[in-house]
């Protein structure tokens, strides 16, 4: 389980940990400025599952950068726990994901030269604290996913699932206000889907954090509060 | 670095637009390379292309001047009672000269310089050594007054036009104006004194003076010398013999000697020689560490393209047409070297002229690039990117699409037990990221590691190697016994002998002699440098090669410089005949020994004496001293008698000055070595650390700030540069051995010292180097949007 000697996840004073207004994002092109979104408004309470659905191309992706403080709106206003996402220079964008966010992706995204604690331990790494304390967070964040017995291991020595499962580890050890997903399900059979994703919700719950998960995947439905379809640059929400 | 807008717009098939996209977006490293070839080619083309040059400078002065083919010595007399020489067969022209032997008085006797004063005798009706004014006036008839003075003189002792000299000649001085300065093809390099020490450039001046100024002392127009220009096509040996015979039927011949017999010609075959040795191996070290580097980076360059590969494979393309798209690339990168080099060949090969010339006193030659050069050269930058062409597109070949297309660059093995336990030796996650990188791909980071150990090692071994030459030179010396030398202005008298040498703090002394003299074997013939002296005092001490000192009981034997035995076609137990001021001596080679200069010998100093007409007479003498050597040499320079007295340490500069024009092409190898490892750096440790970019962005991802990343790829780098300095070691050691060994085989001996400052020249800068080196990789690291990187999916 979780080391719950830290305190939860709190809900921020306003009521919804995520707040998008009316944003916008174009590229520019030689043939002009290419939208890909266009007024998105979404808002998303803690310990809430959004599901993002959308073809490819639909800026799916977009949305979770934008999200993910790795990408800045054209317009429109991107709130995280009260944070304006949209005025954070590059070195405040780093600390505030260090921070507040944890991220799942489609390959995993592990440093082949750690081993699965040490992947974990690399994202505490940068809010400082004693090591030891660090390494114990790792080691019950990894304990809590079920891959106690393979602290050790590097990501070449586990299966899919279970790199996945580390990286889901990395995302939630820091006890993050939001978790974004791209495609957590993509590498992975169905079984091993569920897996994950019930994994994700587990640790969702122990946490308090929201989740929004980009995916094509049908299975995410079951674990979704919340569907989204983006089309053509706008989110509608499906029933 | 994006594609520019043009790019998409340039008609090209899409496997070779895309290939030189990809050369495009890695510019810089390819740049890198490309400059490693153009050194490489620019030093082999210019070093040997500024060599023929001066050969050919040499040639065209020579025959500017129109230097004589044969000079005759002869002991003075009367022009009138020299036979004629016209109708021998084969003679062009001659013409007569009194060389007389005189100094530069100045106001202490260690300034004064000895000289050559030159009047002519007889005319001829072809120019015959005919010097060429650079400054003032030729000398008009009649003029008493008036002196030339050859260029060596005016810039080796600041003597100018309109300066007025007092010149000793005999007993008398005479005083003469400086009316020009003239270029002689005689005396392109600057003349030295054979009866000094060390005969050190700019220590024999020469002088032109009309007869009138020598009459008056003869009661008539003396000679000395004869001058012969031989017709086109002559047999020159043939010629020699002719008038040797006809010479002995009125002269007393002390000598003759033919262009190619004098001491200048000599010097400058063998000290460009020398180069043309040395110059190929400094470009074959440099040639094969530039094929392994360009291996490494065009299988790198095709290993990251595979997918693309992969894709165009799958599209339909074949392996030849996509790897036609890289050789295509590979010939360009080759041909931007050869231009590169080609521009950069002009600027050794005029550097090398430069300090070559101005070193030994020639004349700066026009530089012209050998087209056999050039061509060579070409083909070689041809042939290392063929090669390394050749070797990288195997891997085209070996690619199935499937392979080629395997998204997901897995680690194919997690890293060993050594990198798990130094990793966990470490403190923080970001140095184990960086120790654990250069253990996890053990071969590319052994290739980078190599790569780079060699352009460390090139520019270590140039400093040992310069080191070593420097230190032989000066052990050479130290290791003789005597304290000091002591030359004289003339050579003395036993008595006057013990005068001056007998002064407080003096110990011991020892005469030694010192002249020029014409040694001939089978036909052969070569002027040595002698020096002779006391076998029973064998304070001066020889690096023997073969053969024995000499001995008191061998009083004819003979020590040679080994390079001048081997010109001569001799070795030890063999005879040479000796011929100086007249007087012909076999002389029997006891040992060879190693030189600095070209034609040195030893003599037992009797045997020397009564070759060169000394009688007993010295030219000068080793001292050993006790207490204060500055102090003893004060006391000695104070005897009129005396022209310089110099300790080791002296000696040893004089030596290493005679030999700068080494010392500088070794210095000059090892800054351009410098500038290649450099490259090496840049090249190599750039696709090593940016292969893993994606880890990188994984935690930039996770928080990790621009200054922990630039960190982390510091410290990869500085890693690999460590261990790449630790294998420069042995690669520098060995290199040096190589580099010494054929200075050895050109020049003389050279011991390989290594000094542990020769290997901390070369670390320091590279500690330096390393960071930022380092410093670019980063910033294309972090320049990447995450965005984008996340979009193209390239994670670990």
């Amino acid at each position: 389980m979780i080391d719950t000697s830290k305190p939860q996840a709190q809900a921020e004073p306003t009521e919804f940990i995520v707040q998008l207004h009316a944003v916008t994002k174009q590229y520019a092109s030689e043939a002009g400025p290419v939208p890909v979104l266009r007024g998105i408004d979404l808002c998303v309470a803690p310990g809430e599952t959004i599901m993002l659905k959308g073809v490819s191309g639909s800026g799916k992706s977009t949305l979770l950068h934008i999200l993910g403080a790795i990408d800045k709106p054209t317009s429109g206003a991107v709130q995280i726990c009260g944070e304006d996402l949209s005025v954070l220079n590059n070195q405040a964008q780093t600390t505030f994901r260090a921070q507040r966010l944890g991220f799942v992706f489609q390959f995993f995204n592990l440093i082949p030269t750690l081993t699965a604690s040490e992947n974990v331990v690399a994202a505490v790494d940068p809010l400082g604290g004693p090591r030891k304390a660090r390494e114990q967070s790792a080691v019950l964040a990894l304990q809590a996913v079920g891959l106690g017995e393979h602290v050790t291991k590097y990501p070449s020595q586990l299966s899919g699932g279970q790199q996945q499962r580390v990286a889901i580890a990395r995302a939630m050890v820091k006890r993050p206000t939001l978790i974004l997903a791209d495609e957590p399900t993509g590498a992975l059979d169905s079984a091993t889907a569920h897996q994950v994703l019930q994994c994700l919700k587990n640790m969702q719950r122990d946490t308090g954090c929201a989740l929004i998960i980009a995916t094509h995947d049908p299975i995410v439905t079951d674990y979704a509060d919340r569907i989204y379809r983006l089309d053509s640059g706008q989110l509608e929400e499906e029933a | 670095m994006s594609l520019p807008a043009w790019f998409r717009h340039l008609p090209l098939p899409s496997p070779l637009k895309h290939v030189a996209g990809s050369a495009w977006m890695m510019a810089g490293r390819l740049f890198a390379l490309g400059s490693i070839a153009a050194f490489g080619f620019a030093i082999f083309v210019g070093a040997l292309s500024a060599i023929d040059s001066i050969f050919e400078g040499r040639d065209h002065w020579y025959a500017e001047g129109h230097l004589a083919d044969l000079e005759l010595r002869v002991a003075a007399d009367d022009v009138a009672n020299f036979p004629s020489f016209r109708d021998l067969a084969g003679l062009a022209d001659y013409r007569t000269r009194m060389v007389f032997p005189g100094t530069l008085d100045t106001a202490t006797a260690q300034d004064a310089v000895h000289l050559l004063l030159i009047t002519p005798a007889g005319d001829s009706k072809l120019p015959i050594n005919a010097p060429t004014l650079m400054e003032g006036q030729l000398l008009s008839a009649g003029d008493r007054a008036g002196i030339l003075i050859e260029r060596n003189l005016a810039s080796y002792h600041h003597i100018k036009l309109g300066d007025a000299l007092k010149i000793k000649l005999g007993k008398e001085t005479v005083s003469m104006m400086v009316r020009g300065v003239v270029q002689d093809p005689e005396f392109l390099l600057a003349p030295a004194n054979p009866s000094l020490f060390v005969p050190s450039k700019g220590s024999l001046g020469v002088v032109y003076a009309n007869p009138e100024v020598l009459r008056e002392r003869f009661g008539f127009v003396a000679a000395n010398s004869v001058l012969f220009r031989a017709k086109e096509g002559a047999d020159i040996e043939a010629l020699r013999q002719a008038i040797l015979e006809r010479a002995a039927t009125r002269l007393n011949v002390d000598s003759s000697a033919t262009r190619t017999e004098q001491f200048s010609y000599q010097f400058l075959e063998k000290d460009l020689g020398t180069f043309r040795i040395v110059v190929p191996v400094i470009v074959l070290v440099s040639a094969l560490s530039a094929v392994f580097v360009t291996i490494f980076l065009f299988v790198q360059w095709i290993m990251h393209e595979r997918q693309m590969l992969g894709v165009f494979m799958t599209l339909g393309h074949t392996r030849t047409r996509l790897s036609c798209s890289f050789g295509l690339m590979f010939l360009y990168l080759a041909l931007g070297a050869v231009l590169g080099g080609l521009a950069g060949s002009v600027f050794v090969g005029q550097g090398f002229m430069q300090n070559f010339a101005e070193s030994i006193g020639l004349p700066v030659p026009k530089l012209v690039l050998t087209p056999t050069y050039l061509m060579l050269g070409a083909l070689g930058v041809l042939l290392v990117f063929a090669l390394a062409g050749a070797f990288a597109i195997r891997r085209v070949f070996l690619l199935s699409p499937r392979d080629a297309m395997r998204h997901a660059i897995a680690l194919e093995h997690a890293p060993g037990a050594i990198s798990n336990w130094l990793g966990r030796c470490l403190p923080t996650t970001w140095l184990r990221i960086a120790l654990r990188n250069l253990l996890r791909s053990g071969k590319v980071s052994l290739v980078t590691i190599v790569a780079v150990a060699l352009g460390f090692g090139m520019t270590s071994a140039f400093f040992i190697s310069f080191s070593s030459f420097i230190g032989t030179s000066v052990n050479n010396v130290d290791k003789n016994t005597w304290d000091m030398t002591v030359d004289f202005v003339a050579p003395v008298w036993q008595e006057n002998f013990d005068d001056i040498v007998r002064v407080e703090g003096v110990i011991d002394a020892t005469p030694y002699t010192k002249s020029v003299a014409q040694a001939s074997h089978n036909g052969k013939r070569l002027n040595l440098y002698i020096g002779g002296f006391d076998p029973a005092k064998p304070w001066h001490v020889a690096t023997l090669v073969a053969g024995k000192n000499l001995s008191s009981s061998e009083p004819n034997g003979m020590l040679l410089e080994q390079s001048t035995a081997l010109a001569l076609g001799v070795g030890v137990g063999d005879t040479l005949m000796l011929e100086a001021q007249g007087r012909k001596r076999e002389a029997r080679i006891a040992g060879l020994f190693s030189g600095a200069m070209p034609g040195e010998a030893r003599l037992p100093i009797d045997f020397h004496r009564e070759l060169a007409d000394l009688d007993a007479r010295s030219t000068g003498s080793f001292i050993r001293v006790n207490g204060d050597m500055a102090e003893v040499a004060k006391r000695l320079t104070a005897n009129p008698d005396v022209q310089q007295v110099l300790s080791k340490k002296q000696i040893a500069s004089e030596i290493l000055a005679a030999s700068g024009q080494v010392t500088a092409i070794l210095h000059l190898g090892a800054m351009v070595s410098i500038g290649i490892a450099a490259l090496f750096v840049f090249a190599c440790l750039g696709y090593t650390v940016l292969q893993r970019k994606g880890d990188y962005q994984s935690l930039r991802l996770l928080g990790y700030g621009d200054g922990l990343i630039r960190a982390i790829i510091v410290v990869e780098v500085c890693l690999l540069g460590a261990a790449a300095l630790v294998l420069a070691v042995p690669i520098g050691a060995l290199t040096a051995a190589y580099l010494n060994d054929k200075l050895s085989e050109a020049w003389f001996h050279v011991d390989t010292i290594i000094n542990l400052s020769d290997y901390v020249k070369t670390f320091i800068p590279s500690f330096v180097l390393l960071p930022v080196v380092a410093w670019p990789i980063a910033r294309t690291v972090l320049r990447e949007p995450l965005d984008v990187h996340l979009r193209s999916r390239e994670i670990s």
